[in-house]
């Protein structure tokens, strides 16, 4: 009934310390790592590419925490940002399929957000070729929200948009989702 | 579309390592300085550059300008020509005086404007002292373990349902031992004497050390004390 925070109780203060001196970011970097390399490797599928990232993912933090401002939110967002944009430059600069990863309960969900006239399995085939229409920003987005059902606050935090225009950038995401599969059925 | 991989705790625990990720930000930090030190150095030549061109070009204009009055002063005496070929011979020595005069004043404007890109080369920096922060000695993993476990929310404050953040700060003594208990934020007397126990029966602390001698120093520390939703109390 009773319980703590989940975040890291101290983590205020264990982010001011790494500022001073970058021993002290080792405690974030055990409790975070789990967490950020199950991030990227559901949008690279490869352990060791991921690996590579997720390092690059704590270095990028390293190296910035001192810019970093506490706002209240989890510390994770900040590292989910910094996760998002090495994929990013990572898929720009390389010409790799990106791996998108889905349960399948989140798959009804968004069945269910689309559309009742086609069938679950009906988008199943099609999902792969709609997901590919969408922009890399709108692909997050989707991600995000529906594949790995965040709150709109972390998602807006995690893309650096406010969280109105998250409701409104979902919206019409799976509009145009929306008009892709019910119009070429 | 692919399933979610599954992967064990461990397997990930051995893509894990902080000392290398340690190691590679220090050779980025190390790198960035020397990148810095570099710019810096190009951005003193660029300058020391263009301040040697512009006296070299100020002195220039400044001969020439000399050059154009003395050949006026010259002029002048031209109708005396006719009479006296002697006052011409006179101006031109003139001119010849002053121009030497002019090359000597160069190395006199040259010189203090490069004095300023020298000192800066050749400027050493000050030693600083060695200060290392206090540490919990069993890392700080095991620390926020402790007060995951140990923080308890005051059973007596239940009723009013009270959540937010204390922050307690504390000295870490020379002999490592927290003292000075002083609270911001308070909650309440309930949730601050939760927070002198916790402190004061924390795992131990290594001091802070000021070349290489153990000092005091101030610390704060957040502790957070939630409820969950009143939705699963009732639950």
């Amino acid at each position: 009934m009773i319980q703590t925070s989940k975040t890291l109780i101290n983590e205020p203060y264990l982010i001011d310390q790494a500022k001073l001196n970058a021993e002290a970011f080792r405690p974030l970097y055990d409790h975070y790592y789990k967490t950020i390399f199950l991030f990227v490797l559901h949008r690279v599928g490869e352990k060791e590419l991921c690996a590579d990232l997720t390092s690059q993912v704590f270095l990028k933090a390293l190296q910035n925490i001192k810019r970093y401002q506490y706002k209240g939110l989890p510390f994770s967002a900040w590292l989910y940002r910094i996760a998002i944009n090495e994929i990013n430059d990572f898929f720009r600069s390389q010409a790799k399929q990106r791996y998108v990863a889905i349960e399948e309960a989140q798959l009804q969900a968004l069945h269910s957000e689309l559309t009742e006239e086609f069938s679950l399995e009906h988008l199943q085939v099609r999902l792969e070729e709609l997901l590919q229409r969408l922009e890399p920003d709108e692909l997050h987005l989707l991600e995000l929200r529906f594949f790995e059902s965040r709150p709109f606050k972390e998602v807006a935090a995690i893309l650096n948009i406010s969280e109105v225009y998250a409701k409104v950038k979902t919206y019409r995401t799976l509009e145009k989702l929306k008009k892709y599969f019910v119009g070429k059925a | 579309m692919n399933e979610r991989q599954r992967i064990a705790d461990e397997e990930i625990d051995r893509f894990k390592n902080f000392d290398a990720l340690l190691k590679k930000y220090q050779h980025s930090t190390t790198s960035r300085t020397n990148t810095g030190i570099n710019g810096l150095k190009w951005i003193v030549s660029i300058l020391g550059f263009v301040i040697i061109g512009s006296s070299v070009i100020y002195l220039t204009i400044d001969k020439k300008q000399e050059i154009v009055n003395d050949e006026m002063v010259k002029v002048e005496p031209v109708p005396a020509e006719k009479t006296d070929n002697g006052i011409v011979t006179k101006s031109i020595a003139d001119n010849e005086v002053k121009q030497s005069e002019a090359q000597q004043k160069l190395p006199t404007v040259q010189t203090p404007k490069q004095k300023p890109t020298i000192k800066k080369e050749t400027a050493l920096p000050a030693p600083t002292p060695v200060y290392v922060q206090a540490e919990p000695l069993e890392g700080y993993a095991h620390l926020y373990d402790y007060f995951n476990t140990e923080l308890i929310y005051p059973v007596a404050a239940l009723k009013d349902s009270i959540q937010g953040v204390l922050t307690v700060s504390f000295t870490i003594n020379e002999d490592g031992l927290p003292e000075n208990l002083q609270y911001a934020n308070s909650l309440g007397e309930a949730f601050e004497e939760e927070a002198k126990r916790l402190i004061l029966n924390m795992p131990a602390w290594k001091p802070a050390t000021l070349n290489n001698e153990p000092v005091s120093s101030r610390l704060s520390l957040p502790l957070t004390f939630q409820i969950q939703s009143v939705k699963e109390q009732t639950n």
